[in-house]
């Protein structure tokens, strides 16, 4: 180990810059430890007792900025104040650029933008409010990542926007498309003419992908929060979003998404919907079809479907020929399952979900075909797993739930936990297949590959004769980039699926073959 | 053409020398008094120039006289520009008030997780401070603040000036929430600690002129913005608005607001110097 020390002199930089760059430092490879502060003796005495001093800091002042480092080699060393010098250097050149300073308010951010007409707050649930109040008395439309809103406040803001002639998507809206911007976590689809509204973050994301992927486009996806379509909230915002595609000339078709609203709920939408005369597709997650049939949407039985009907009504083209393709492709998957269980040991299926509504997608799709899955989010509260962290039978999780995500990134950002699960679930013999859902887009993992390769690899390994399947739901101009997503994953040796549909049928198929 | 929108009240008269950028602050400096260019951004303080555009050409030189200020060779007559005053009359605010919202600083000093010395209020802050440097760094702290408790202040602020991250040290930005609060203590108990505050302030001055000016100004009682309208709005009944503008202070640097609330509010909360 080594201790080393340098003095930056006749510089200054403010205490944010060199508080980011002290954390940056610290992740270094063969950094053990150090710190970055102003020279006064108080430091210098500080640093000794840490056993970070070194003889150079002697002469230092008050006001010199000292390094100390304490490294495994000089290589690290010249590495990292490499790094820092680069970062120093970076900022001034910042600094030097004509750089637009970031407001500290949203009375300041619309001096500098008065043309902004959508917030998008992400700040702890208990200060959202305030600043959607803010917004709404300046005129703009909210979007509120934010969770932990009361539903007092959801309700108050909801009626405060409807009022204004404004939106509210949210709270815990984490994905919305205004005029091509993908907001959050969001794909890069075409532009077109359907429209989305949706109780559901990771719903909009696969039927706005799909949708994309089938050449068609979206004018505008409007996310509202999953608490909207409750009876208390009352489908204020779903109600207000699906007026406002009618609307929009750009708008021809229009797309619900959402898990079955409450009755009461439902009654408004269906009156909704019968004024509207552009087509309306609908997908209640769970609900009986015949449902948005009487409220006079075309009913789809899952997401792809919705978009693959959506997306042909938007193209002048009958959905029915679609549709039928679909279902010979399902009944391909039988064959295509057939064939796989021959490989195939084990008879259960473990389904790690980082997209809560494609978690109950699989689920509703496993109970046709084989029956109730255990979950931490179930469709039946009987087959509810009594160890979150330990798999029963057939197990779908949802890893994007609380249990999971309490004090760490959402598992659509942060992989690490799904690669231990699949490396685990492979290792048990029982397990014959092992369901994943990658979600793309903003917002999530730019480096999928990097996370899941070794640990399919190390799955693969321990047991060579489990099948992995997965969807990809994004599109190739997402960050990621679908099609190289999909082309690496095939080589890991999994089964690549276009839609969470299409991946979860192969998978029921499988297990209803091997049980 | 740029204007000057307001200037500090404290400003001295003398020709300043361009010091040092930031992004939204530019320092002046004259015989270790500094004045700062700031924008819309920043807080108002006693000796700032708050300006309408910060993209121009900046010149070496920043003259004030008694009644003109002069950027380079533009002259601003004083009495058209806006004066920020920088001081409060404690007297005039409900003190009882005061005190009764000072919990509100306690329960909502978390609010950002910044490595600052709030600690000393929540001491599951603690838990962020995890390198040798910071283990090392809450210990002397933690025994300068017992020293301060146990009356000996001025040990206790020898141990606790300089300390810490920062530009200005957190430390530094805690002594001078200290000072902040001893002005609140002598008015709410009718005590004279000048003699007290020259001695802290002499105790934690250094050749680190960002702290320096700071410390001379809390010493004197002359409020940055924020921390004004926080003081005001805690001798009022309106919680939601003492919570905002404890956020902007909060807020400020990257610790700075919380090392300084932290020392008002337990300078306030202990009776420092009764």
């Amino acid at each position: 180990m080594i201790t080393k020390g340098f003095i930056k002199k006749g510089q200054y930089f403010d205490s944010v810059t060199l508080m980011i760059i002290s954390k940056d430092i610290k992740k270094l490879e063969g950094i053990i430890d150090s710190s970055i502060v102003m020279g006064t003796n108080e430091n210098k005495s500080i640093l000794k007792q840490a056993g970070l001093y070194c003889s150079d800091f002697d002469n230092s002042s008050d006001a010199e900025i000292l390094i100390a480092f304490q490294a495994e080699s000089e290589t690290a060393i010249e590495k990292a104040l490499l790094e820092i010098d680069n970062q120093l250097i970076n900022i001034r050149k910042q600094k030097n650029d004509n750089i637009v300073r970031k407001p500290k308010s949203i009375e300041n951010a619309k001096q500098q933008m008065p043309d902004a007409n959508l917030v998008l707050i992400s700040v702890a649930g208990k200060y959202a409010t305030n600043e959607a109040v803010k917004a709404l008395d300046n005129g703009i439309n909210v979007m509120m990542f934010s969770d932990n809103v009361s539903i007092e406040d959801e309700i108050s803001l909801k009626l405060k926007a409807r009022e204004k002639g404004l939106l509210v998507m949210g709270p815990d809206c984490g994905t919305a498309i205004i005029n091509g911007v993908p907001l959050a976590f969001a794909n890069v689809v075409n532009s077109g003419n359907i429209g989305i509204v949706a109780a559901s973050g990771t719903g909009l994301q696969e039927v706005s992908s799909i949708i994309s992927n089938l050449g068609a486009g979206i004018s505008q996806a409007i996310g509202t929060g999953g608490r909207d379509v409750k009876k208390d909230v009352g489908g204020i915002m779903f109600i207000e979003a699906l007026k406002a595609l009618n609307n929009d000339a750009e708008t021809k078709v229009i797309v619900l998404i959402s898990k079955p609203p409450h009755e009461s709920v439902l009654q408004k939408i269906s009156e909704e919907i019968k004024k509207i005369k552009k087509p309306v597709v609908g997908i209640f997650i769970g609900a009986n079809p015949e449902i948005l049939k009487n409220a006079g949407a075309i009913p789809a039985s899952n997401l792809e479907e919705a978009a693959i009907i959506a997306s042909s009504i938007s193209k002048g083209e009958s959905y029915d020929k679609s549709l039928n393709d679909i279902k010979l492709r399902n009944a391909k998957l039988l064959e295509e399952a057939k064939e796989i269980i021959k490989t195939c040991k084990g008879k259960y299926l473990r389904g790690l979900f980082s997209g809560g509504t494609l978690c109950d997608e699989t689920q509703l799709i496993m109970k046709d075909l084989v029956g109730f899955t255990y979950s931490n989010t179930p469709l039946n509260e009987k087959f509810k797993l009594t160890n979150v962290w330990v798999s029963q039978e057939n197990t779908i999780i949802d890893l994007g739930d609380d249990e999971f995500t309490a004090g760490k990134p959402h598992p659509m950002i942060d992989f690490s936990l799904r690669c231990k699960k699949i490396i685990e679930e492979a290792k048990n013999p029982d397990v014959a297949v092992i369901l994943l859902d990658i979600v793309l887009g903003f917002g999530s993992n730019l480096s999928p590959l990097e996370d899941l390769i070794p640990a399919l690899n190390e799955a693969k390994k321990s047991n060579p004769s489990i099948c992995i399947i997965s969807s990809i739901t994004g599109t190739d101009n997402d960050p990621q980039n679908r099609a190289s997503i999909k082309t690496e994953l095939e080589k890991a040796g999994v089964i690549v699926k276009s839609s969470n549909v299409e991946a979860s049928i192969l998978a029921s198929n499988i297990i209803k073959l091997r049980n | 053409m740029f204007k000057i929108i307001a200037y500090g009240d404290s400003i001295i008269t003398g020709q300043y020398t361009k010091h040092s950028e930031f992004t939204h602050v530019i320092n002046y400096e004259s015989n270790g008094l500094l004045i700062s260019l700031i924008d819309s951004t920043v807080p108002q303080m006693p000796n700032s120039l708050f300006i309408s555009d910060f993209n121009i050409d900046l010149p070496a030189h920043i003259n004030f006289s008694d009644n003109s200020i002069f950027i380079g060779n533009t002259e601003f007559l004083k009495e058209s520009i806006l004066k920020y005053d920088s001081s409060i009359d404690l007297m005039k605010l409900d003190l009882e008030t005061f005190v009764k919202n000072l919990n509100i600083i306690s329960e909502n000093i978390n609010l950002f997780n910044t490595k600052s010395y709030a600690f000393l209020i929540d001491n599951s802050l603690s838990l962020y401070f995890d390198s040798a440097f910071e283990k090392a760094l809450i210990k002397t702290v933690k025994e300068g603040y017992d020293d301060i408790l146990n009356k000996n202040i001025e040990a206790g602020c020898k141990k606790i000036k300089g300390t810490g991250y920062g530009l200005t040290p957190s430390g530094d930005d805690f002594i001078a929430g200290l000072l902040f609060g001893l002005h609140f203590n002598e008015k709410y108990y009718g005590k004279n600690l000048l003699f007290l505050k020259n001695k802290i302030f002499e105790t934690a001055k250094s050749k680190n002129l960002y702290s320096s000016n700071f410390l001379h100004f809390a010493k004197e009682g002359l409020y940055f913005e924020y921390l004004k309208n926080l003081i005001i709005n805690l001798s009022l009944h309106d919680e939601s608005k003492i919570i905002e503008s404890l956020k902007k202070v909060l807020s400020y640097g990257e610790s700075s607001g919380s090392d300084l609330i932290t020392g008002f509010y337990l300078c306030i909360k202990n009776k420092i110097g009764l």
